[in-house]
């Protein structure tokens, strides 16, 4: 069960409340080296019809043997080392009626292989299928649309400038080098995909759309992670490569697509009390690099920004943790959002979790999509009370 | 004479510290070769009042010849934590590296091994107590022989030489049949007695012994966990794929 209340944004038009069920289906088996899993998540909103979702998440069969591993289905991949800005990780679509810097995923559809030894790891897979982002419609508190605009189709658009629809086939590949060395932790990707974190919106104002539109785009990416004692260094970086100029036909103008650098450095101090519990000190920090400022302020939510968070397990029987973050903008003034949650258990299998946020990202006017603005004043809390079978 | 007594001090203080590292070290010889192990771990948390509550866990351990060994821990109950996975590969000095796979992210992330005092899954076991507990990380005391519950056994006290441990001392009472603790005195930093783990049900595996049950009392809460060892296997043999980060999310 999961209840969502927003700050009273004074607009009838828009979903202040909403409360609903919510539930996923996980079956795993094996026999000897197979294995298969399925993992169905779906809600159900009361108050909202369009928060209702139906997704596979996780479809799919694996045989291992030995050091090798294939697989096929739907899968979700999670490449993320940090707990808000994660630039590495951009396979699956998400859902992003909710935390966006942590969104759920979808399953992709894929087939590959695993190469695993004792430090080297090796991973590619193919994507044949074009699938869209789950984008919050206009009466939802967390679109990204502006006032007066409804969300049109995400629509993809090809390098030479052809529209093509969810559902359709494309080339789609990603591979992943992993090295463990001691304490240090190395990752190389080269993903070429439709990347559905990273779209550009385009006014249709004939139809009073506000269209995302989604490219073809080839990712460089390294991270890494090295722990020394109690603390973890982790840094996230990607080259966006795009087609730069691609014509938009349906739209009877063009969009430019300018490549860009995207980096994150992360530290996480842990730190032990004596009464068992464990607290963690997390400091992030993302930027984009070589474009213009105005792009860059379109380009992410988070763009030149700092997270300060602390972690808090209390590591007892019911399983008690908390967590108070900020991620404010180093450059712009006034651009905060205030995160928090706490979860426990009830039993061994009921649990509940409550979070808010604050946001405080006053836009210039209403088309001024930058950073966190679109979502200025969108303070929300939510409570979730999970059943386990 | 008075140089004479601190030299007898500490000839007598450096023979015991060679009579402790030499059982510990020789017990640990003892208990080399099992190759892999796995079983199912059951474990009871009993509060002060007498309430109980129930956590289980798969385990698989794989033994590694020239360094400290590699392990999985699979958690089955409660619900919620259910398929969170704990993968740790120890090391005789350094500290472990270890990996935690939470799947209701599908997320692998790295995590580091300092925390010693940290409590696992609220019971009164430390990660400190469940972790690696290799020669190479303690210094040793030999304190001389007892008989406990008939059997006859030495008594070791050790300390940790890791800075990060929740513990001054510990007291080690190993049976010298079993090559393996019948008891453990956890001591803490002010030299207070903190709990006291039992060890139980021993089993034969071959040439191992194997304690099926710990019962870990802390005696300043007067809380206890009980830790009880279902399906034990040994000289199961594991490929390094099956302890390596990628394959924890299957």
């Amino acid at each position: 069960m999961e209840s969502r209340v927003f700050a009273d944004d004074h607009n009838d038009q828009t979903q202040d409340f909403g409360y609903g069920l919510a539930g996923r289906l996980e079956l795993d088996d094996s026999l000897d080296d197979m294995q298969s899993r399925m993992q169905v998540f779906a809600r159900v909103d009361k108050e909202d019809p369009h928060r209702q979702r139906l997704n596979i998440e996780e479809l799919y069969g694996q045989w291992n043997h030995g050091n090798l591993s294939l697989f096929a289905g739907f899968k979700t991949i999670n490449w993320s080392t940090a707990e808000a800005f994660h630039p590495t990780d951009v396979i699956n679509s998400r859902n992003f009626d909710g935390p966006f810097e942590n969104a759920e995923k979808v399953g992709e559809l894929m087939a590959g292989f695993q190469y695993v030894s004792n430090s080297l790891n090796f991973t590619a897979f193919y994507m044949p299928l074009l699938q869209k982002p789950q984008l919050p419609t206009s009466n939802n508190r967390l679109s990204f649309s502006p006032q007066g605009f409804a969300v049109g189709a995400p629509t993809f658009v090809g390098n030479d400038g052809e529209v093509l629809k969810s559902g359709d086939l494309v080339q789609q590949w990603a591979t992943r080098v992993q090295a463990v060395l001691g304490d240090w932790e190395f990752n190389f990707y080269w993903v070429h995909h439709f990347d559905r974190t990273d779209f550009r919106g385009v006014f249709d104002f004939n139809r009073g759309l506000f269209v995302p539109v989604l490219n073809p785009v080839d990712h460089y990416a390294f991270a890494f992670q090295y722990v020394v004692g109690s603390l973890i260094l982790k840094s996230e970086n990607v080259f966006r490569d795009f087609n730069e100029q691609i014509t938009i036909a349906d739209f009877a103008n063009s969009i430019r697509r300018d490549d860009y650098f995207m980096s994150s450095l992360a530290l996480e101090y842990l730190i032990g009390h004596r009464s068992g519990s464990e607290s963690t000190v997390v400091m992030e920090f993302q930027e984009v690099y070589g474009v213009d400022d105005s792009v860059r302020y379109t380009i992410n939510p988070f763009q030149r920004d700092l997270l300060l968070g602390l972690r808090h397990a209390y590591n007892d029987i019911k399983g008690k943790e908390f967590f108070i973050g900020i991620i404010g903008d180093l450059e712009r003034s006034r651009e905060i959002l205030l995160t928090s949650n706490y979860s426990q258990r009830l039993s061994d299998v009921w649990k509940v979790k409550l979070s808010g946020r604050y946001i405080d990202a006053q836009p210039t006017g209403p088309l001024d999509l930058s950073g966190m603005r679109p979502l200025n004043n969108d303070h929300q809390f939510e409570i979730h009370v999970s059943r386990f079978f | 004479m008075n140089f004479l007594v601190i030299l007898l001090f500490l000839v007598s203080s450096q023979a015991h510290a060679d009579r402790g590292l030499e059982i510990m070290k020789k017990a640990e010889e003892f208990n080399n070769g099992f190759v892999g192990e796995s079983s199912t771990m059951e474990m009871v948390l009993v509060n002060a009042h007498g309430d109980k509550v129930e956590r289980k866990m798969n385990s698989k351990v794989q033994e590694v010849s020239d360094d400290g060994d590699k392990s999985i821990i699979t958690f089955l109950w409660p619900a919620d934590v259910k398929g969170t996975k704990m993968l740790t590969w120890s090391h005789k000095t350094e500290n472990d590296d270890q990996w935690l796979y939470l799947p209701a992210l599908k997320r692998v992330k790295r995590i580091t091994s300092t925390n010693k005092t940290g409590s696992f899954m609220g019971s009164e076991f430390s990660y400190e107590d469940l972790g690696s507990q290799e020669v190479e990380k303690y210094t040793y005391t030999f304190k001389g022989e007892k008989d406990i519950k008939g059997r006859k056994a030495w008594v070791i006290e050790r300390k940790s030489t890791d800075k990060n441990s929740g513990y001054g001392k510990q007291v080690v009472h190993l049976d010298k049949e079993y090559q393996n603790p019948l008891q453990i005195g956890y001591f803490d930093r002010k030299m207070e007695l903190l709990k006291v783990a039992e060890f139980s049900n021993y089993k034969k595996y071959g040439k191992y012994w194997r304690a099926s049950k710990i019962e870990m009392k802390n005696v300043q809460t007067k809380k206890k966990s009980i830790l009880e060892w279902k399906n034990r296997k040994l000289n199961q043999k594991f490929s390094d794929a099956d302890f390596n980060q990628n394959r924890l999310k299957m």
